[in-house]
């Protein structure tokens, strides 16, 4: 069906875009939220990821990548652009190296939320961050995420592996000091 | 979240046994992981407002008219509206354009005619500026001789990220094989053998079919125990489709190998004014008296002008692409007859380079010709010494391969293939009948940090470059010293086409193992390798 979709798209029968929209719109307003954390913005983006697709879908090749991976590389270039746009957040990929006291807005709820993790998660690389987002918050089975990450699932464990060892040494001091105040 | 946290334990388990020791810590940092995420409930809303929009933005496409690429480029819809149009151009019409107007109707074409016959003429004959409604003359007039300006800041394209996804490296192939009694037999459906791409790291994500029902990581019956089977399902002839991730280690044999610290990395561009300067490619051949102006400010992709005399040719420019085709106008060649002897390749090399000289072709950036090796494969014979071919049928045509060389590296595609322009000479008429991939970029240079040795080793034995005909997985590969090539690269929305010296591995061919693909390519540059992730 998909398939059919994005053929028809490549014909010029563009109408049937809405049916790929609505496969995809949900996760893909949610990768890009977890990245920016700020509904507006991650809504902007969103528009901004669709529009590109509507517009270049013609150009699209199946032979080089799934149509799931490219609208997530789409997503991804469109967070990464609007903070290199921005020049006091040009060397950023996401939000989750802004420190608090940037004028960088963050919904207040994510910014409570994420207050536990948040800064074992800047630590990481944008892309290892990526592996966690999708897998632990997304959801994503690993052969999902490896498509959205044009992986290979066997690479994506991997990284997955190594966060999670990274973020198990970064922790636990933290769980031995908690255990000791318990005590 | 109990069953959350147990879900992605059993993950990690599965991808190392030993991380159950740290059990008690892992699923704290999981719970805490789980616990910090944030609502991310979409609105509505929102989802209704944007599909508005991009209701009205296909609306609006349509009206300013969107040319898909099937009105573009499909032989069948080119071949229709010759059909329609070549009656007309007898007589008085020399010359007829043809054009693709963008408009909603996908059949609309505009027809043009010249009133004077108009023989092709050497190019480098001034022209007369005015004639053209530009001056033509201020064109670089050598065609495709790619000039390559290099830029004074280092890394001057920025990160190259984008880039990784498309190398991606990573290497999943699907395909399928008949099976008889538990053993390989062959590729039962070509289909699946056409989907595969060609050798050399290759991007493929996985699943390879987004709609495939085949799972990742099912090998065939012959490989490991989980394969698993299609809808033909019969007691002793099965087809498994299964999709294969390999995982070889590599291991370098040949001489030490000296990396520069520096690399050049280079990226097409559009010429200024490149419809014009494309347009102005065209005095080379002939067209010095048609007025092409209009069709510099006209929204097309695609201009098709045909030589109306005997021999004739079709010049096809693209001009999204920048490119020129130039091929048979085939109603206007002579049916050729058979022939009775093959020329000398040296004639066939003179055929050419006088095509080349007569149109002003200057291919600097161009390798030594090398003939195509399809072509080599089935007729090579017949130009080995004291080869009888007094019973042999002959071929009409041989084609000869330029390969694009920059700072002499060769340039290959993805798929391990030489980028190339690709010139057929019709060998019963002695002449050249078709050019493709001539190109009227340029390219723009600047340096970036090469990756270093233990890089692109770490790179290579993590998996990420896989070997395509070998099915086994874990197999020890062994390499020679490589070469340095360029790797052609688009970026992730398939824009501007990157060059990225990548090392290119000979694998060295082990007795009793059948390699089907010679060699391996590592880009060398970090952040195509990926190497962060690793």
């Amino acid at each position: 069906m998909e398939n059919q979709c994005i053929e028809a798209c490549q014909r010029g029968e563009l109408n049937t875009f809405g049916t790929l929209y609505e496969k995809y719109v949900k996760n893909i307003y949610q990768f890009i939220y977890f990245k920016v954390h700020q509904k507006e913005l991650a809504e902007d983006l969103t528009s901004t990821t669709f529009m590109k697709a509507l517009k270049n879908i013609k150009n699209f090749n199946r032979e080089k990548a799934s149509f799931k991976t490219w609208l997530y590389q789409i997503a991804r270039n469109a967070v990464i652009d609007h903070y290199r746009s921005n020049k006091q957040t040009s060397d950023l990929e996401d939000a989750w190296g802004v420190s608090d006291d940037t004028n960088i807005e963050r919904d207040t709820d994510f910014k409570m939320k994420i207050e536990a993790v948040q800064e074992y998660m800047k630590k990481l690389k944008p892309e290892q961050r990526e592996v966690i987002l999708l897998r632990v918050w997304g959801e994503h089975s690993f052969k999902e995420v490896a498509q959205i990450m044009g992986k290979t699932e066997a690479s994506c464990k991997m990284s997955f592996k190594r966060v999670m060892v990274k973020l198990n040494k970064d922790f636990t001091p933290l769980l031995a000091l908690l255990l000791l105040l318990n005590k | 979240m109990k069953n959350r946290i147990q879900s992605i334990l059993q993950d990690l388990y599965a991808i190392d046994p030993s991380l159950k020791q740290n059990e008690a810590v892992l699923a704290k940092v999981i719970e805490k992981l789980l616990e910090a995420k944030p609502s991310s409930q979409i609105d509505h809303d929102f989802v209704a407002q944007l599909k508005t929009e991009l209701d009205a933005e296909v609306v609006l496409m349509a009206e300013e008219g969107i040319e898909t690429k099937e009105n573009a480029t499909a032989p069948g819809f080119w071949d229709n509206i010759r059909r329609v149009l070549y009656p007309l151009a007898s007589g008085a019409f020399a010359l007829i354009l043809l054009v693709v107007i963008v408009n909603n109707d996908p059949d609309y074409t505009q027809e043009i005619a010249t009133e004077d016959s108009i023989r092709p003429e050497l190019a480098v004959e001034s022209t007369e500026a005015g004639i053209f409604g530009f001056n033509a003359d201020a064109w670089e007039r050598k065609v495709f001789d790619m000039q390559i300006a290099e830029l004074d800041q280092n890394e001057a394209f920025g990160a190259l990220t984008d880039l990784a996804f498309e190398t991606g490296a990573d290497y999943a192939f699907t395909t399928a094989y008949e099976v008889i009694d538990g053993a390989i037999v062959g590729s039962s459906d070509p289909s699946f053998e056409s989907s595969v791409p060609g050798t050399g790291p290759v991007v493929v994500s996985a699943p390879l079919n987004d709609d495939n029902s085949t799972d990742s990581n099912t090998p065939p019956p012959a490989i490991a125990a989980d394969a698993e089977l299609e809808a033909d399902t019969q007691p002793e002839t099965t087809t498994v489709a299964y999709q294969a991730v390999i995982d070889h280690q590599y291991a370098y044999q040949g001489e030490p190998f000296d990396l520069d610290e520096d690399i050049y990395v280079y990226r097409a561009v559009a010429p200024e004014n490149s419809r014009e300067a494309l347009l102005a490619l065209l005095l080379n051949f002939g067209f010095n008296e048609a007025d092409l102006q209009v069709y510099v400010d006209l929204d097309i992709k695609e201009l098709t002008l045909s030589q109306d005399e005997a021999f004739g040719y079709d010049f096809i420019l693209n001009f999204e692409e920048n490119t020129l085709k130039i091929g048979q106008n085939k109603s206007l060649w002579p049916e050729p007859s058979p022939i009775n002897e093959l020329p000398s390749i040296k004639t066939i090399q003179a055929i050419v380079d006088d095509f080349f000289a007569e149109n002003n072709i200057i291919l600097t950036h161009y390798g030594d010709y090398a003939i195509n090796p399809e072509w080599l494969l089935e007729f090579g014979y017949l130009y080995d010494e004291g080869a009888d071919i007094s019973e042999a049928e002959l071929p009409s045509y041989i084609n000869l391969n330029y390969p694009l060389l920059f700072d002499q590296k060769p340039v290959l595609n993805l798929d391990g293939t030489v980028v190339k322009i690709e010139v057929r000479v019709d060998l019963a008429h002695k002449k050249v009948s078709s050019v493709k991939n001539l190109r009227a970029e340029v390219f723009e240079k600047t340096t970036y940090q090469s990756a270093n040795w233990e890089a692109i080793m770490t790179a290579l034995n993590s998996g990420q470059f896989y070997y395509k005909a070998l099915f086994e997985s874990n197999k020890l590969i062994s390499l020679d010293t490589p070469e340095i090539v360029l790797l052609s690269l688009p970026d992730a929305e398939g824009g501007r086409e990157f060059l990225i010296p990548t090392l290119k591995f000979p694998i060295v061919n082990e007795e009793g193992i059948d390699y089907s693909q010679d060699h391996i390519l590592v880009p060398l540059l970090e952040e195509v390798l990926n190497v962060e992730s690793i």
